[in-house]
């Protein structure tokens, strides 16, 4: 496509809302279903309510991490400097990158929580106890994070969309879902 | 090689600092819903709403955001503030609000069908639908004029306008989205 159409696509209101809608429509009902299996494990948030400071950070990290991955992905794809290959340099520096830092908040978040919480209302089930949980659920969550972000860059140029329309809103939405039924599993191992 | 672990040095380090600014943000959310949490419980289906709004609302902020970072970094759009009160920034502005509406109506229409498909209890297709778009107007209509302003004038300063673009985006939007549900929850079930 002309590089200046493109460009005026993205402060075009009819080409956004022609280019976002399908893809807002798809992402509102995963994130319905997202809705639902968190509203499932409503007995489980009540009597473990410290679950609800987990929420956020966790399912948020996961389509944060996506986001910055699909961004980077994104502008290099538009502008031509990263062939569509899986051992392109960008895409490995994308991946080692991205996991390392990822399991490195994961790995404070925990603790970190752990100590806010002593603060607050919302009692801690325990240091170890919470650090496992967001350590481990956190680098699950990276890989599947990793792969989706990727994956879906690629569909998203392939597909002749702009990125930054296509890929992010598919990989945010599929990491709350994984991200919940993720958190929900490891919480109750440990 | 040398060059390839530069970029990874940089992809690490971007990726890091991103994700913990980020990470404090969405700690801050996960405090704000422990604390609201009674509210969440007393009338669990008001959680089916909570990770769909955060990801439309992410979605839509993080798009919009990303769309002003491609136009920034093809320099459609100057650093400064005639920057941002150009037609570019208040179309996407435009946009942005067109895309919540509509997407919280969808929202509100997905969540009721699912919980009732289900079995569960829902607050009402009315009920859902109100507090979607009440919720959702209120977001976009705060975060993205402080959106434009973080990735126009970060720029400006040498912050990575991709890298704002994603873990700003969706940390703001995750640490308001939780107060909006409630108080449209509050205003509109009593």
């Amino acid at each position: 496509m002309n590089e200046n159409r493109k460009i005026e696509r993205l402060f075009s209101v009819k080409d956004i809302l022609k280019n976002s809608l399908p893809v807002l429509i798809t992402v509102a009902i995963i994130g319905a279903v997202a809705g639902f299996a968190l509203e499932s494990f409503e007995e489980v948030l009540a009597a473990n309510p410290f679950i609800f400071l987990l929420i956020p950070p966790v399912i948020g990290l996961g389509g944060s991490l996506g986001g910055i991955i699909d961004s980077h992905l994104g502008t290099a794809l538009d502008f031509e400097i990263v062939k569509m290959k899986i051992d392109d340099p960008v895409i490995v520096v994308n991946i080692a990158g991205g996991f390392l830092s990822s399991i490195t908040v994961f790995a404070l978040l925990g603790i970190i929580l752990h100590f806010f919480s002593l603060f607050l209302g919302t009692p801690s089930p325990g240091l170890f106890e919470v650090f496992f949980t967001t350590f481990i659920t956190g680098v699950l969550l990276s890989v599947v994070t990793i792969v989706l972000a990727i994956f879906s860059a690629f569909i998203g140029e392939y597909l002749g969309e702009t990125a930054d329309d296509f890929a992010l809103p598919i990989v945010t939405t599929l990491i709350d879902l994984i991200g919940i039924l993720i958190l929900f599993y490891i919480s109750s191992i440990f | 090689m040398a060059r390839i672990e530069t970029r990874f040095r940089y992809f690490y380090i971007d990726s890091l600092e991103a994700l913990f600014v980020f990470a404090v943000m969405a700690v801050l959310a996960g405090i704000i819903f422990g604390e609201l949490r009674q509210r969440f419980i007393e009338l669990p289906a008001l959680l089916a709403l909570v990770p769909p709004l955060l990801n439309t609302g992410g979605n839509i902020i993080a798009t919009f955001s990303s769309r002003l970072a491609t136009l920034l970094n093809a320099g459609k759009i100057e650093t400064s503030l005639s920057g941002i009160s150009s037609k570019e920034v208040f179309l996407n502005i435009v946009a942005a609000f067109i895309q919540s509406l509509i997407m919280a109506i969808v929202l509100g229409f997905a969540v009721h069908f699912i919980l009732t498909l289900f079995g569960r209890p829902s607050l009402g297709l009315l009920q859902n639908t109100a507090i979607a778009v009440f919720a959702l107007l209120l977001l976009t209509f705060s975060l993205s004029s402080i959106m434009a302003l973080i990735v126009i004038l970060g720029a400006k300063f040498g912050l990575d306008p991709d890298t704002v673009a994603g873990p700003f985006a969706t940390g703001i939007v995750d640490l308001s989205a939780i107060v909006f549900l409630y108080v449209a929850a509050g205003l509109l079930t009593g």
